[in-house]
Formats: structure tokens, sequence, C-alpha cells
């Protein structure tokens, strides 16, 4: 069992890139896309950080005029932006997409070009934000950007568009993220790692990346909601045409709660992979660990309405949110006393990771029982909007993402660079930020008894308030310098730090079984694990084999090729070889194109006309089929006994990343499309006459004589899996343009329906939902035909086959899904108006 | 590998559709209790939709404590096939390279989820009986 040198050089040659500038841009390794992340993410934690200083200074002295309320305003909300949209959640993104293919055991994340999409269109929408600041159109709303005030009555100018495109850019960032983060976890890890083996790393950042799948569509539906408002005249979050401004908050705190969890659990990952490397044994309570991240992950959407306890619901409805707010503090508990019962057991080896950890335990658990407190419904109030709350989430989030992240910068930088960092610098580091953050925190609880409302300016002298607030000031410059030493030390270190081991510390998985800093393909050879930290309990992670053969050898892994094991969900059961597409510049120029369709929404909706074909030209490119991609010897071939390649699995039953990535592209848009139907209950539970005014109920004859053209699509479409089956690829591609043709037709009735309609979207609040859903659902039935067309296209061009049905059947999915997403609509739009209309009122 | 081939030749422990209801069902049964339940008294205070009331107690929390208990009788039968699941694969002891590991992993997560589940329906019965409505 042995890997030649050759075949390590050519290992390097396939999984690495030019070192021009050219190839800086196209690459697409999950190392060097994380990193990016990583180190964008830290300079607008910088930026964020300065805003907060210059925020200090102004409250520094009552009536202090360092800033105007204006500047003010757009500084708080940029911080809030900046650290929750450009920081935490990304930052966190790019530690995972480094570290997930090497804890689980593979050579790079399973849709690479995907993920360097995701990045570039973060980086876009980073630069928009803050570039905003500097011609006075930054956002200046507040991070949640309530309604009415973000309407264009109140605030007219650019800067709640530039929020709303630009944070709905960011959600799209993560999306991918998220999908690239669940499907590499679901097929690509090692053989063996079952999912009881699977690092509690990976559990967390797999929960947060289901999270954004259902937290962030939600969002995007709010901005666009709010977009339309603004440029078009809708009236979702105007009372006077039937529609709610809570809705907005409705919306939003869905999205916003989940978001907390979002960014600390991956801290909490953090945390678990450092505390048993320096508690010198495993972790105790595995099992109610991972499963604390699923409850979590579960309990953080049905708290949502703890954010609304002063906007007049029900008492007895937020008293079940209340109830939920309380109970989440069981799982996050089972969180901190692992870690104390893991400390009490093991042999504590005090380095600065382990100090962070520390820190985290004691700011967390303060953030924790200041967030009991708040979650009982009469405290809220007391304390609602005061500088109490804002005490609160910064004890919450720097607790639990601040803190777990620079210990894992300083614990997993050996391995990223070669280096270590240096110890007395981060003790240093370590002990100033610890202490500036409480002697700048801890007084704004106090601050908040007394009655200091948030988002303030400035504030009158007398109030009692002068005191506390300019030793805060003073606070958080030490904290800054704490900071600053911490960059200091990653820079010092970086250029003349000490060289550093394959395994510094000693840890047990399987990211230090790589070299320091890790190879492009990061593993000669795809381990095998048999344990939760393999490299403490095996003498090997390499295969117990009789013929002494290398996972790679034995399932015709070639190292000329970027392949990787792809593995069964649950068990890890080694079922395809998985080829990876190599480096390409699509991915920044579409997300140049998608910033560009986003940012004309800003500015000049011509814009986004022309990027929206743009976009289509783009993504068809990035489907073109390699010319490697037509021969059957590469897709098919391999030596004896090796596994298919994912293009041809999908004929055997398996699933493929195609099929993966479908299937949670679908899943989003099932999520947009459930929060347009929840949006459109929501207004219609709050006025007594639906639809409102003088509109009468919908037409529903046309609308279902149209509906059924589009579900007999389903037809053609079975037809056409079913002749790919057979291998009949002229079958094949008439069946789907036989669907195309249907679903046209559907889009034709729609065109005729909308047409003859006496209102418009401007019309009314119920205009407003009923046009944009129906638009909606028509753009996704225009991007099925696109697929099908696409499809049919290389259907009858002989490029699938029997075997390679993997694209087909991916646009056979999406048809379908369009097919049943419509079924709930129609009854929506088209039947409750008659079950649940005025005449029930 | 072989460690591999022997997982997949045992025959499963558990049937699937016990070990997922156990795993699932506490979930969706809260998720569908809180947000129903959410809605329902939403609804009351604006349109008044329960218009009876029956031993001193209205329509909706009567509705409500219908729900929880429904809610409640899921959970408990979550639970009941969640523990024969585990006594059909509560034989195996650690370590981790237990060939049906995680089976007995899914298992305990059943359990543990039907328990923080059901003491959040108890909690938010407490408030169903105790809290104004509107």
């Amino acid at each position: 069992m042995s890997t030649s040198n050759d075949a390590i050089s050519t290992l390097e040659r396939t999984w690495g890139r030019p070192r021009t500038i050219l190839g800086w841009l196209s690459a697409v390794n999950h190392k060097a896309i994380g990193l990016r992340y990583i180190v964008t993410g830290l300079v607008f934690f910088m930026l964020a950080g300065i805003a907060a200083l210059l925020m200090r200074i102004q409250l520094a002295f009552p009536e202090n005029t360092f800033l105007n309320a204006q500047a003010y305003n757009q500084l708080f909300t940029m911080h809030g932006v900046a650290m929750m949209f450009l920081f935490a959640v990304p930052i966190m993104e790019g530690v995972a997409i480094y570290l997930l293919p090497l804890k689980l055991g593979t050579r790079d994340m399973v849709f690479p070009r995907l993920n360097a999409f995701g990045y570039w269109v973060y980086l876009f929408s980073g630069i928009t934000l803050f570039t905003s600041l500097f011609f006075g159109t930054a956002p200046d709303g507040g991070w949640f950007n309530y309604a009415p005030l973000s309407e264009s009555r109140y605030s007219p100018g650019l800067n709640i568009d530039i929020w709303a495109t630009a944070v709905s850019m960011l959600e799209v960032a993560a999306l991918v993220a998220a999908v690239e983060i669940i499907a590499t976890t679901f097929i690509a890890r090692a053989p063996g790692m079952t999912i009881n083996r699977i690092p509690l790393f990976v559990w967390a950042i797999v929960i947060v990346a289901f999270m954004i799948v259902f937290a962030m569509p939600p969002l995007i539906v709010a901005s666009l909601f709010l977009e339309m408002d603004r440029k078009i005249a809708t009236h979702f979050f105007n009372a006077a045409q039937g529609g709610d401004p809570i809705l907005w908050q409705h919306l939003f705190w869905f999205f916003g709660h989940p978001e907390v969890y979002i960014m600390f659990l991956p801290g909490l990952g953090i945390v678990s992979a450092i505390i048993p490397t320096f508690s010198r044994r495993p972790i105790i309570g595995y099992i109610p660990l991972a499963l604390s991240f699923v409850i979590i992950g579960f309990l953080s959407f049905g708290v949502w309405v703890h954010h609304m306890f002063a906007t007049g619901r029900a008492p007895l409805g937020m008293s079940l949110f209340s109830v939920a707010s309380f109970v989440i503090a069981i799982p996050s508990g089972i969180q901190i006393f692992a870690a104390l019962a893991t400390f009490w057991y093991g042999r504590l080896w005090f380095r600065v990771p382990l100090l962070f950890v520390f820190g985290f335990i004691f700011i967390f658990v303060m953030g924790g029982i200041t967030g009991v407190m708040i979650a009982s419904i009469p405290f809220d109030l007391q304390v609602h909007d005061t500088y109490f709350i804002v005490a609160h989430f910064h004890y919450v989030i720097i607790g639990g993402v601040l803190f777990p992240l620079l210990g894992g910068i300083y614990y997993w930088f050996p391995k990223v660079t070669g280096r270590m960092l240096g110890d007395v610098i981060g003790q240093a580091s370590f002990w100033l930020t610890f202490i500036g953050f409480n002697l700048t925190f801890f007084p704004m609880h106090i601050l908040g008894f007394m009655g200091m409302p948030r988002r303030v300016y400035t504030y009158l002298p007398g109030l009692g308030w002068e005191g506390l607030n300019l030793f805060q000031t003073v606070a958080a410059f030490v904290l800054a310098i704490g900071l600053l030493l911490y960059f200091l030390n990653l820079v010092r270190s970086l250029i003349g730090g000490s060289r550093a081991s394959d395994n510094p510390w000693g840890s047990g998985e399987l990211e230090w079984l790589t070299s320091s800093p890790p190879a492009n393909y990061n593993f000669a050879v795809v381990p095998t694990v048999r344990d939760l930290y393999p490299l403490w309990y095996e003498q090997t992670v390499l295969p117990e084999d009789d013929q002494a053969m290398s996972p790679d050898e034995r399932f015709g892994l070639d190292p000329g090729r970027r392949e990787t094991i792809g593995t069964s969900v649950l068990d890890a059961v080694p079922q395809q070889r998985m080829i990876q597409p190599s480096i390409s510049l699509i991915p920044i120029v579409a997300a140049a194109v998608l910033w560009l369709t986003f940012v004309g929404l800003v500015f000049d909706v011509i814009i986004t006309l022309i990027g929206i074909p743009l976009l289509a030209i783009v993504f068809l490119i990035w489907n073109i089929p390699s010319s490697r991609g037509w021969d059957p010897e590469y897709v098919s071939g391999g030596p004896p006994g090796s596994l298919p390649t994912n293009m041809v699995a999908g004929s055997m039953g398996i699933r493929t990343p195609a099929w993966w990535g479908m299937a949670f592209l679908i899943l989003i848009v099932m999520v947009v499309f459930a929060s347009l139907a929840t949006s459109y209950f929501y207004l219609r539970s709050h006025v007594i006459d639906w639809p409102i005014g003088a509109i009468d109920p919908p037409d529903v004859v046309i609308p279902l004589v149209g509906s059924l053209v589009l579900w007999v699509g389903a037809v053609p479409v079975w037809f056409a899996v079913r002749s790919a089956r057979k291998g009949n690829t002229a079958g094949l591609g008439l069946a789907f343009l036989a669907a195309l043709l249907l679903s046209a037709g559907h889009i034709g009735f729609k065109v005729f329906e909308l047409a003859g309609l006496d209102f418009n979207w401007a019309t009314n609040a119920y205009g407003s939902i009923f046009w944009l859903i129906n638009v909606a659902h028509f753009a996704n039935v225009l991007v099925a035909i696109a697929m099908l067309l696409v499809a049919a296209y290389y259907a009858f061009r002989g490029y699938f086959t029997r075997e390679r049905l993997d694209g087909a059947n991916a646009v056979a999915m999406y048809a379908y899904a369009t097919l049943i997403i419509w079924i709930p609509l129609f009854l929506t739009l088209y039947l409750t108006p008659y079950v649940w209309g005025s005449s029930q009122t | 590998m072989t460690e591999d081939r022997r997982e997949r030749q045992q025959p499963e422990p558990v049937g699937r559709f016990a070990l997922w209801f156990a795993l699932a069902a506490p979930v969706v049964i809260w998720v569908v209790f809180l947000n129903v339940g959410y809605v329902l008294i939403g609804m009351e205070c604006y349109w008044s939709i329960f218009p009876f009331s029956a031993w001193g107690l209205s329509g909706l929390r009567l509705v409500l404590i219908g729900m929880t208990v429904l809610s409640a009788v899921g959970i408990i039968l979550a639970s009941i096939i969640g523990l024969a699941n585990w006594r059909a694969v509560g034989g195996e002891r650690g370590p981790q390279r237990d060939p049906t590991g995680r089976y007995r992993f899914m298992v305990i997560a059943g359990l543990i989820l039907s328990g923080i589940f059901f003491l959040q329906l108890v909690w938010s019965s407490v408030h169903i009986i105790l809290t104004d409505l509107c």
C-alpha cells in the first residue's frame, strides 16, 4: 500500500492550477475558495469593527457632534449588516468550505465551480454595500430594515434599495454554499464514515446548511416585496391598501432568528473540535451533542415571534413561542455541560485555542442566561429596544461566533499555512479581547435597565448614562487593541512563524492526516474510517486489506483525472467515482452578470432586463458538456472492478451530485413559493373582504384549462425518462419538446388570463400578491422551458445514452417540480377566495 | 471496505418505517402543533372562529387542548416505537466501530427528540390553560 512519486506528481498536476492572475481568478479548489471567504470575512469584520468604534466615540459624551444622525444611522446599519451578512455567516461558511473535505476524507466539494460562484457573489455584494458608504447611500434602516420605515414614503433614497439587492445576493451566495455543504457531506464522505462517525463540526455545519435552505428564501421574498413596494407601487406593507407591515417582521424574523443559530452553531462545532484535542480525550456525549445541533436547528424555526413580543400579537400565541425560546436553552446547555465534563475527565493542555474556548463558555453562558430572561414576555417588554438587548446579543454572538472563530483560526492556522502562531502574543491578544469585550458590553445591561434606548445617535446630559458610556468607549478600544494584536500575530506568523508539523496538536480527526499545508488533492490516498477519532484509535486509516490496495486503486480512481469517491448517505459505502470539474472563469463571469442584474434593480431596470438573458447565456455555457464528456470511454471506462462514474451512476439507481444539486434547488424554489403562499394567507386573514375592494373572485375556467395543459406535461416528462432508460434518445428529445410545448401553452393561457384582468399589482394588496405569485410561477415555468430546450437539444445530438442519463433526469425532476408546485398555488389563488371569501365574513 | 461490506450484509435490526417514524414524528408533530396553534389563535382573536364554549373553557382553548392531547399521543407513540427499537439494538455496546452503531445512533436520536418535544408540549399546555387568549 504505497503511493508512488509518479502518482503523487500526477495528482499534483491534476488538482493544481496555473500560478497566474487568470489561474487565481479561475480557481475552484475548496481550500482556495474557503481561504478567500475567511480573509474577505475578516476584512469586512475589521470594517464593521471600525464602524462600531466610530459609534462608540459618538456615544462617549452626551450631545456629541462627532457624527450626525444620518451618518450614525448608516454606520449602525452597516455595522449590523456587515457583521451578520458579510462576516459571521460567510466566514463560518468559509471555514466549513476549507475544512469539510479535509474532515470528510475527500478531495474537494462536490460542486467546485458553484463553490467559486458563491464566493464571487458574496464578494461583489459586500463591495457594493461598503462602496455605498462613500456615496452617502449606505443602508440606514437598521440591519432588520423594518417596514413601513423602509418604504419609499419614509426612505426615498437608494439606501434601502441597496440593502435589499445586496442582501438578496448574499442570500444567493449563502444558499449556494449550503447546497454545496449538504451534498458534500451526504455523498463525499470517506468510506466507513457512517453517520455516527461524522465529526461534530460537520454535524454543526450540515445543520446550519439545512437552516440556510429554509431560512434564507423567506428573506429573499420579503426583500422582493419591499423592492416591489418601492419601485412599482405594490402594497404588501401598505395597511391603507390591505397590506400589513407586520408581514415584514414575520418574514424577516422567520429568517432572522434562525440566522442567530446559523451564526453560532458552527462556533459550537469549532469548539467541539478543539476541546477533545486539548483535553486529550474524546468528547463526552457525542450523540447528545450531535442531537443538540439537530434540536437547536428545529427549535430555531419556532422562536421567531419572540422578536415581535412588542407588536401586539395575541398573548397565548406569543406564549407558545416563549416556551420554545425557553426550551432551546436545553440543547444549548448540553453543549456547555458536555464541554465541562470533557474538561473534568480530560488532561487539559492550556494553549491559546483552549483559552478562547474558555472565553466562549463564559461569555456564551452569560448571553444564554440573558436570553432565557428575555424569553419571558413581561421581562422582554420592559427591556425591549434598550441597551440590555444590545448587551444580550453581543454576548451571544461574540461569545458564540467570535471567540470560537478566533480559537479555531489559532487551532487550524498550522494546518492551513504550515506555520505556528506566536504563543505569547496569542495569549496577550486573548486576554485583551476577553477583558475588553466584557468591559464594553457588560455595562450595557445596566444602561438598558437605566432606560437607554438602542439606535440613538446621542443623548441628553443628566440622565445618568454619561459615565458608563464613556467607560464603554474606552473599553471598546481595549477590545480593538486585543483584536489588532491577534491580526498582527497572524501576519507575523505567516511571514516568520516556526514551521508546523502535520499534526502539531496531536489531534484525532482526519484533516490532521494531510500535510501542512494540505496538498491540492488533500489525500494522496482516500482514507477509510472506522472511528470517530481515526488518528487516535486506528493504527492506520488505510484499509485492512488482503490485497494491499488503496481505495483509490480498488475503486479505479485515476490520478490523472479530478476524481474522488462518492459514498452512500447513511453508511458511507463507496458507490461512484465523482468526476470533478476543473478550473474555470465561468463562476466569476456568472457572478458578475448576476451582480449586474441585481444592481440594475437599484439604478435602472433596463440593466436588469439586459442582465437576465445574459445570465441565461452564461449558465448555458456553464452547462455545456466538456469535449471529454462526450467520450463514452471517459464516462464509463476504468479498470476492472472500478466504481461507475457519477455520469453513469444515475442509471444504476445511485444518487449522483446532479441529483442532489437539483433536489436542493427544487427544495429552495419550494420554500420560496411556500413563503409566497403563506404571505397570501396572512394578508387574506387581516381584511374582511377578499379579494379586496371591488375586485371579483378570479375566474376559474381559463386558469384551470391552462393549468391542465401544464399538468398534462407530466406525461411526456414521464415518457422522456422512460425513453432515456431504454436508450431511445430521439424519443427522449421529442418527449422533452412535447413537455416544453405544453409548458409554453400554459404560459400562453397565463398571458391571456393576466391581460384580461381588470386589476393589477398596484391596485391593492390582493392585486400585489395575486400578480406576484402568478408572475413568479410564470418565471419558474420559463426556467423549466429553457432546461427542457437545452436537454432536448443534447438528446438529439446523442449526448444522453442509456447509461448517461444524469442531466436528463435532473431536468425531468425540475419539470415535475414545476407542475407539482403549481397545484397548491392554483388552489390558493383560484379556489380559496370562493371557500374563504368575503361572504364567509 | 471489508467492514462496509459486513455492514451491508447485516440484516436490518430495526424496520425502516419504525426507525424513521420514531425519529421524525416528534419534530413534525411539534412543527404542526406550533404553527397551526399560532394561526388559530391569531384568527380567533381577529375573527372569532370558534364561537362555542364548554366546561367554562372557550372554543379555542378546547380546540388547542384537543390538539395538545393528539400531539402528545403522537409523540408518546413515537417514544414507544423508539423504545422498541432501542430494545432491538440495545444489546450493542460501543466502541464506534460497532457494526450496527448507525442504527443505535438513530434510535437514541429519536428518543431524545421525543423527550424534548414532549417537554415542549407539556409546557405549552400550561400556557394553553392559564394564559390570556387575545
